[in-house]
């Protein structure tokens, strides 16, 4: 079986994720840090270490900015209606997620003003077109690190430049980047940075998280979710410290601990050396796909320019009729379809019709590649 | 540890208390969570407490680190004295005598 629906969520998961979490659940178990004992102190070692281990491969100079969300999408959702006021205006890119549009388009809808800047046909930004919208009343800009469909790698640290003269805070939806290609939010101007555990971190579904920047004005940001954080337990005002302010209620100690594993993991092989082994694999399974007539592939097809993402389709077939035939006659796996992300396709034009998207992880092969394209050969022959 | 001659200091965020303790863990000093004295605090989970003599290099190891102090307390001997926090951060004499 090739499991090629890594943009999805990864699989499988290093060894010492599910350790980490098995171990947690027999032997840890407590509430992190409500309570003084011992198994609760425990509990609120590991989270710490996680974020630890985040900031390091973060570049962040402190861990308690990492906040802890079930996902990147309720962290991308706690900066754009925590963040923006009626009035205010966002900049983004045509190639984002519908973790981003939607919020975004629902915020329109009560008075915050939108430009979605457009890529071109391979999913590229020019970062001159972000500075062009910039408006007086802007905001915030966000974007994604790089794009779920095709791949695309956006240029993140330029974009960052502009919002940086300009006093704008960057928001950067890493999920699919996150891991898999170096991000130092200093170096690259970012002041949030959303991110999900189940993707190339290889943690669980469940994790997730934003970094907040120090540029960024706290008192601006408001909690999605407010509650009891195990601090200042006398008032019933939400606290303004970090992580507290936007970490109520119990976290989900055992997934992060399994993130936890899943972080070390990937610092232990290093992420440049991650991004090298993926790209080789993408360039061959560009040059495979090449090489069948009648599969066009999207996006910029350089190995250099994307990640481990490719989007494809075959003539005179649709999209779900090459998946279902893909997992049940080849037992290759891959999501097919929009892919939450209705902008991208319409932006390198496969909308409505959508693509099969295959998307590889640390534990790709040649050997699957070479086996999936096959496959995927016999497919468009009949 | 010594019982009766002590400090105590509280932190604002429970995840505070893990990152003092990861600052002092190389120190070689005497200090350890302890479940947040309720008589000091509303706050659940943990505190640090650790023999008074080490009062002044706990403190600024944890200055050093970044790490934000809620409370610095002297404690034992019947003894239950608050130092300001702002002493703390700014480095002076925080040993008080009695």
């Amino acid at each position: 079986m090739i499991y090629f629906d890594n943009p999805a969520t990864s699989w499988p998961k290093p060894d010492s994720v599910v350790q980490a979490m098995v171990a947690f659940m027999t032997e840890v178990g407590g509430n992190p840090g409500r309570s003084g004992h011992r198994q609760s102190v425990q509990a609120a070692r590991i989270v710490y270490d996680t974020r630890e281990a985040l900031a390091e491969l973060f570049g962040v100079g402190d861990p308690l900015r990492i906040i802890f969300t079930p996902d990147a999408t309720e962290a991308i959702n706690l900066v754009v209606n925590g963040y923006l006021r009626p009035g205010d205006h966002v900049v983004t890119s045509s190639m984002e997620h519908n973790a981003l549009m939607r919020p975004l388009r629902a915020l329109e809808r009560q008075g915050v003003a939108l430009t979605v800047v457009p890529c071109s046909s391979e999913g590229v930004l020019d970062p001159a077109g972000i500075e062009e919208a910039i408006r007086l009343n802007t905001a915030l800009i966000a974007i994604n690190h790089a794009s779920n469909v095709v791949g695309t790698i956006l240029p993140v640290a330029q974009v960052g430049e502009i919002a940086r003269r300009h006093g704008i805070p960057l928001l950067v939806d890493a999920a699919q980047t996150a891991g898999a290609i170096p991000l130092d939010v200093e170096e690259m101007g970012i002041d949030f940075l959303a991110f999900t555990g189940h993707k190339a971190l290889l943690g669980p579904m469940g994790t997730g998280g934003l970094y907040i920047g120090p540029r960024v004005d706290l008192e601006r940001l408001r909690p999605l979710v407010r509650g009891g954080t195990g601090s200042r337990s006398e008032f019933e005002e939400q606290p303004e410290f970090l992580p507290d302010k936007y970490e109520s209620g119990t976290l989900n100690a055992v997934g992060i601990a399994g993130l936890g594993a899943g972080v070390r993991f990937v610092l232990g092989r290093g992420v440049s050396e991650i991004q090298e082994y993926e790209t080789a694999l993408t360039a061959r399974l560009l040059a495979g796909l090449a090489a069948i007539p009648k599969v066009t592939v999207y996006g910029p097809r350089d190995p250099r320019q994307q990640v481990a993402t490719i989007s494809f389709n075959v003539a005179g077939m649709e999209p779900s009729e090459v998946g279902q035939r893909l997992d049940e006659e080849y037992g290759v796996l891959c999501r097919v379809g929009l892919h939450c992300a209705p902008a991208a396709h319409r932006t390198i034009g496969t909308f409505p019709h959508g693509t099969v998207r295959w998307g590889l992880s640390v534990f790709s092969t040649e050997g699957e590649i070479d086996a999936a394209v096959e496959a995927l050969r016999h497919i468009a022959k009949a | 540890m010594v019982r009766n001659d002590y400090g105590v200091i509280l932190f604002h965020s429970t995840q505070s208390a893990i990152k003092a303790e990861r600052a002092l863990a190389k120190s070689g000093l005497d200090a350890r969570l302890i479940p947040t004295p309720r008589h000091l605090s509303s706050d659940c989970g943990s505190a640090l407490r650790f023999p008074w003599s080490e009062v002044e290099e706990v403190c600024q190891l944890l200055t050093e680190a970044g790490v934000d102090i809620a409370g610095l307390y002297h404690l034992g001997n019947s003894r239950s004295k608050e130092i300001p926090v702002d002493a703390i951060h700014s480095g002076e004499d925080i040993v008080v005598t009695e």
